[in-house]
C-alpha cells in the first residue's frame, strides 16, 4: 500500500468522524491537579495551632513561666509593700481646692456645719465604706486659694489644712466613725427606710484613739480648753491673726459639734425616722435612754 | 507534684499481710487545678476483702500524705470553692502597684555579698525601680482587681509616686491655678 492510499484512507476516516467541538474535547491526561481529601475539619489543616512545637501541642504555659529559668516574678527577694493591708484604714482624699469649688458652685451649704454626709451629698466625692474607707482625708492642695469660713468635720487633716481653715475664721474637727455609721452617713435614706433605730457611734480603735484625743489634730475627744490653746499656738507658728469667734455672727453655727455617740446632725441615737409618715419616734423607756446615752 | 507523692509513698517500708492482700489502686487523675497541694490516694479494697487494714489506716502513710506541702505560686483562674480568680501571693509579696499602673520592685541581689560591692553599687541596690511594660502586663494578670484599686493610706511612703501630675504629658487633671 502506497503512501497515497494511506492519505486517501485517512481523509475518508476524517470525513466520517464527528467534527471537533466543545462537546467532545477533554483535558490532556495529567494536566489537572485535583485537591486531596484531607481528614478532619478544614481538610486536615492544623486548626489554627501552627506548625510544630509548643504552639501545636497547645501547651499553654502558666503565667510567668520561663521554660525552666528562674521566673522574673520570683527572682527578687520579698519586700513587705502590702504588709497589713487588710487592716489598714484608708481615707480617700479631698483637697481644700475641691471643697472651695463645692462651696462656690453651691453644692455645700456653709451656713450649716459640714460633715461627711453633706460632702457625699454634693455628689463629687466617692467613698466606699465596704472597701475599708474610713472617711475624708482633707489635703492641702489649693491651700492658698481657700477663703471660706466653715465649720467642717473630717476624719483626717494635716496641720497645714487646720491652719488654713482657722486662718479664715473657720473651725475644723477630726472625728472617727465606725464603718457601720459611715454606711448610714453615705446613704441615710436607705437606712431610714429599714425602720431601724439610729445606732450609737462606736468609739475609735486603740491605734487611733491618740489621734482623736489630741488637741493638735483637733480631735473630737480632745479637751476644748486645750484646743483653743492650740489654735493660738498654730496661729503664732504660721503667723496669722486668729479671728475672734465670740464676736462672729455665725458663732452658734461655728460652736456646733456632734456628740461622740451621735451620727447625724440633729438626730440622736435611738431615734427612729419614719419617712412614710414624716415623723420621728423617740424612745421613752428608761433602759433604752440609758443605753443610748452611754 | 505527683511524682513526689509516689516517691514519698514508695519510701515507706512495705507491708505484707498473709491472707488479706488488699488491692490498692491509686486513683489520681490528672488534676485540673494547679493548686492541688495535698494528694490523698483513694484506696479501693477488693470486693471480697472488707478489711480495715488498708493504707488509709496506716499512720505513716497518713503522716506523709497530710504533711505533703507542695508550694504553688501560679495563678488560679477558677478556685475550687467559688470558681473565682485568685491572686498570685508571690507577686504581691515582691511588687507594689502604683496608682498610675506601673509596678515597682527591689533590685536583685541587694542582700548578697555586700562586702565585695562598691558603695555606688550598694546605693543602686537600695533603690526601687519600675518593671518594664511586658512585666507590668504579666503582673496585672496575676492579681485581682483589689490590688489594682487605689489605696488611700494616710501615712503611705509611696504617696508622691502614685500620680504623675508634675509632667505635662502625663498630667491627668487640668491645672487649676497658674
Amino acid at each position: 500500500m502506497g503512501s497515497r492510499q494511506i492519505t486517501e484512507k485517512s481523509l475518508v476516516m476524517l470525513r466520517s468522524l464527528p467534527r471537533l467541538s466543545l462537546a467532545n474535547i477533554r483535558d490532556n491526561p495529567g494536566s489537572k491537579h485535583y485537591p486531596k481529601r484531607g481528614r478532619g475539619q478544614h481538610s486536615g489543616d492544623k486548626h489554627g495551632a501552627g506548625n510544630k512545637g509548643s504552639g501545636q501541642r497547645q501547651n499553654y504555659m502558666r503565667l510567668g513561666y520561663e521554660t525552666g529559668n528562674n521566673p522574673f516574678y520570683l527572682r527578687m527577694p520579698h519586700e513587705p509593700y502590702y504588709r497589713g493591708h487588710h487592716h489598714r484604714r484608708e481615707y480617700p482624699p479631698i483637697s481644700l481646692l475641691e471643697i472651695q469649688k463645692l462651696i462656690d458652685t453651691n453644692r455645700i451649704d456653709i451656713t450649716k456645719p459640714i460633715d461627711i454626709a453633706s460632702i457625699v451629698k454634693s455628689g463629687l466625692y466617692r467613698f466606699f465604706p465596704d472597701q475599708k474607707h474610713f472617711g475624708i482625708n482633707l489635703t492641702d492642695e489649693g491651700v492658698d486659694l481657700f477663703a471660706t469660713k466653715i465649720n467642717i468635720e473630717v476624719q483626717w487633716a494635716s496641720e497645714l489644712v487646720i491652719a488654713a481653715i482657722e486662718k479664715n475664721g473657720g473651725v475644723i474637727t477630726t472625728a472617727y466613725y465606725d464603718p457601720h455609721s459611715l454606711f448610714l452617713l453615705k446613704n441615710p435614706k436607705k437606712f431610714f427606710e429599714t425602720g431601724q433605730a439610729i445606732p450609737r457611734r462606736m468609739i475609735p480603735p486603740p491605734d487611733v484613739i491618740e489621734y482623736y484625743t489630741s488637741a493638735e489634730k483637733r480631735g473630737y475627744l480632745a479637751d476644748p480648753e486645750k484646743i483653743s490653746q492650740e489654735r493660738l499656738r498654730l496661729s503664732q507658728k504660721y503667723g496669722y491673726e486668729l479671728p475672734k469667734l465670740e464676736t462672729d455672727q455665725y458663732f452658734n453655727m461655728l460652736c456646733e459639734r456632734k456628740d461622740p455617740r451621735q451620727i447625724f446632725y440633729g438626730l440622736e441615737p435611738g431615734w427612729v425616722v419614719n419617712l412614710k409618715d414624716k415623723c420621728i419616734l423617740k424612745p421613752r423607756d428608761e433602759e433604752l435612754l440609758q443605753f443610748y446615752a452611754s | 507534684m505527683f511524682r513526689c507523692a509516689i516517691t514519698a509513698i514508695r519510701n515507706i517500708r512495705p507491708i505484707f499481710f498473709q491472707h488479706y492482700a488488699a488491692r490498692i489502686i491509686y486513683n489520681q487523675p490528672k488534676s485540673f487545678s494547679t493548686l492541688n497541694t495535698r494528694i490523698n490516694p483513694i484506696v479501693y479494697t477488693g470486693c471480697s476483702n472488707n478489711s480495715n487494714l488498708s493504707l488509709l489506716n496506716n499512720k505513716q502513710v497518713l503522716d506523709v500524705s497530710n504533711n505533703l506541702m507542695v508550694p504553688a505560686r501560679t495563678v488560679t483562674k477558677f478556685s475550687l470553692k467559688k470558681g473565682k480568680r485568685k491572686t498570685v501571693k508571690a507577686a504581691v509579696k515582691r511588687f507594689l502597684r502604683l496608682n498610675w499602673g506601673v509596678w515597682i520592685r527591689t533590685k536583685i541581689g541587694r542582700h548578697k555579698k555586700l562586702w565585695k560591692k562598691s558603695q555606688p553599687q550598694k546605693r543602686r541596690l537600695r533603690q526601687h525601680v519600675f518593671v518594664n511594660s511586658t512585666q507590668t502586663v504579666l503582673l496585672d494578670k496575676m492579681v485581682t482587681k483589689y490590688w489594682k484599686r487605689p489605696k488611700y493610706y494616710v501615712d503611705d511612703p509611696y504617696e508622691p509616686y502614685h500620680t504623675r501630675e508634675e509632667f505635662h504629658i502625663t498630667r491627668r487633671k487640668p491645672r487649676e491655678s497658674y
